[in-house]
């Protein structure tokens, strides 16, 4: 009996804290929502209303004529969908050699690979804009690209040596032995046994490319090729700010991050470790 | 021939080394140009030598010696990244234990603690901005309104609160990235240790200090390190929230790196500060690399 009473009183205490923990997570998200529904005046009104007064659509049809946001997504989704696909398949390729073969150079690679995520954006961003701007590619979408592979490329790596090593060699050198070479092997064995983390890892480099700020901020300047982060960043920072539109557009560049990262959450801890660290 | 170029072919498919570096070739290059390159050109411009020529020169680095700026900034730069991890992890630690618990509707709340974490930093960066906002921010309000300030608050433009309110919307977003690691090292304690501890009549406290923290060691420091990588380099939300200043008032490391390189084009000098963040971050990252490197090479 008393044991049964001290459960009742500890799940009451594990609620209240969640439900504190929720609040605290969920009342910017709801303020940001409510805000997107007013109407400007509404937005700046003297005490401030917590829920609109009038739901309205203002901010959901004016941030298209504030700012050329369709541009802006399209611009993220050209960026960061190619680079994405790129770093996946660029990556596979190594993490499948690293993971399979024992070659001299491996474990300086593996190790280049470690360390290249830990340097700092800001270090790399520089001499990569000269490079760009030597080649031409400087405020286009292709050298912005490029250099999202460069940030996507070590963390596809590493995440896919995690899911290649959890396959047992086994299977593929039984596949060898049976007439395949390593890259059919490659194609028959690792990649269709390692499917859904190849999507999760694509989707995560999509998604790193997604939220970038800095080197779209670095490597463009013109509307043309602005990226959805980077135009709702120069959007807070003027003079006049239109709150209710950019909100909306805030939410709507939040969605595929937060419908993605949610889906595949359980990608996240095993694929940032290489497996080190089981999710 | 054409039996020659099928023989070269058959035998570089059954070359395990050739194979193994060409499957690495592509990404060799990519490492070496978009890495590699501009870590060498960083280093070089740091001692005031670009491809074209220069004269090696220590002088940035004593520059930054003598810049109160770059004091202010380091300073700066460990409070914003040693208040954000450390709350993250103590508030990641907390909401963890909780979300492992079998009480119903856990897998709501489990949705809810990570809803944070999946908003791009740019975004959570403007709204906390409109929510900060002097005149009409909802947090200025709801403060006024429970008696616990007597005027409107300058939060983001004022010395003692700008950097500070940076950090909690930092908190906010970051928390559940060590949740997340948490979590999955409790879901990997075996169940078995806690019966044990309850068959001999351990405490709940003592079960947590002995079980569960022993276990959690080396998650812990994994997400120590990867938290502190990440802090320490991001620009993103100080960039939307204030842009550094007022001033350079909340300018960290690689804010100031940004804005020597891009706005004011001292290459030089933004590369000393940078080949110094770098050392630093090296530094801070020694126990992860070992650790992620002695599983890794004990997987074998």
């Amino acid at each position: 009996m008393k044991s049964d009473k001290k459960k009742v009183i500890n799940n009451g205490f594990t609620y209240f804290i969640l439900i504190l923990m929720s609040l605290f997570v969920v009342f910017p998200i709801m303020w940001m929502i409510s805000t997107s529904l007013k109407t400007e005046q509404e937005a700046l009104l003297i005490p401030p209303s917590w829920v609109p007064h009038v739901v309205s659509a203002f901010g959901f049809s004016y941030m298209w004529k504030m700012k050329p946001f369709l541009l802006y997504f399209i611009n993220s989704l050209l960026t960061a969908g190619p680079a994405a696909f790129l770093s996946v398949i660029i990556g596979g390729l190594s993490a499948y050699s690293i993971s399979r073969f024992r070659f001299r150079y491996r474990k300086i690679f593996t190790i280049s690979v470690l360390f290249t995520q830990m340097i700092p954006g800001v270090l790399i961003v520089g001499p990569y804009f000269k490079i760009l701007n030597k080649l031409s590619l400087y405020n286009t979408r292709l050298g912005l690209a490029l250099g999202y592979i460069a940030v996507a490329l070590p963390f596809c790596t590493w995440m896919l040596k995690g899911y290649f090593d959890s396959i047992p060699k086994e299977l593929d050198e039984a596949a060898l032995i049976d007439g395949c070479n390593h890259i059919t092997a490659l194609f028959k064995i690792i990649l269709p046994l390692s499917l859904p983390g190849i999507v999760a890892t694509f989707v995560f480099s999509f998604l790193l490319a997604w939220g970038d700020l800095l080197w779209a901020l670095s490597l463009t300047y013109s509307e043309s090729v602005t990226t959805i982060t980077l135009g709702i960043a120069n959007s807070v920072g003027e003079y006049r700010v239109v709150w209710p539109a950019l909100m909306a557009a805030a939410l709507i560049a939040s969605i595929p991050s937060v419908l993605l990262y949610t889906i595949l959450q359980k990608y996240i801890v095993g694929g940032m470790t290489g497996g080190s660290v089981k999710g | 021939m054409k039996q020659k170029v099928k023989d070269i072919i058959t035998h570089i498919l059954e070359s395990k080394d050739i194979i193994a570096y060409i499957l690495i070739l592509p990404a060799s290059m990519v490492l070496l140009f978009v890495l590699f390159y501009p870590i060498l050109s960083t280093i070089l411009l740091s001692f005031g030598i670009d491809f074209s020529g220069g004269i090696f020169t220590f002088n940035y680095y004593l520059r930054l010696f003598t810049d109160n700026e770059f004091w202010s900034t380091i300073i700066n730069t460990i409070k914003f990244v040693s208040f954000s991890v450390s709350f993250q992890l103590v508030l990641g630690l907390i909401v963890a234990l909780l979300l492992n618990k079998p009480v119903k509707g856990i897998v709501f709340f489990r949705v809810i603690a990570l809803l944070p974490w999946t908003i791009p930093r740019v975004v959570v960066g403007s709204n906390w901005r409109w929510m900060y906002n002097s005149t009409f921010g909802i947090i200025n309000y709801t403060l006024l309104k429970l008696g616990l300030v007597s005027e409107n608050i300058l939060w983001l433009s004022t010395k003692s609160t700008a950097l500070y309110s940076i950090i909690i919307a930092n908190i906010w977003r970051g928390f559940p990235f060590p949740m997340l690691f948490i979590l999955a090292g409790l879901q990997m304690i075996p169940k078995s240790l806690y019966e044990a501890a309850s068959i001999d009549g351990a405490s709940d406290w003592s079960k947590f200090f002995y079980i569960t923290l022993p276990n959690l060691k080396k998650t812990i420091i994994v997400v120590l390190m990867l938290s502190t990588i990440w802090e320490f380099r991001q620009i993103d939300l100080i960039m939307t929230m204030t842009g550094g200043g007022p001033g350079t008032l909340t300018d960290v490391l690689a804010t100031s790196i940004y804005k020597q390189y891009f706005h004011f084009f001292q290459f030089n000098y933004a590369s000393a500060m940078a080949i110094t963040m770098s050392a630093m971050m090296l530094i801070v990252s020694i126990p992860y690399v070992r650790i992620i490197l002695s599983s890794y090479e004990g997987g074998q």
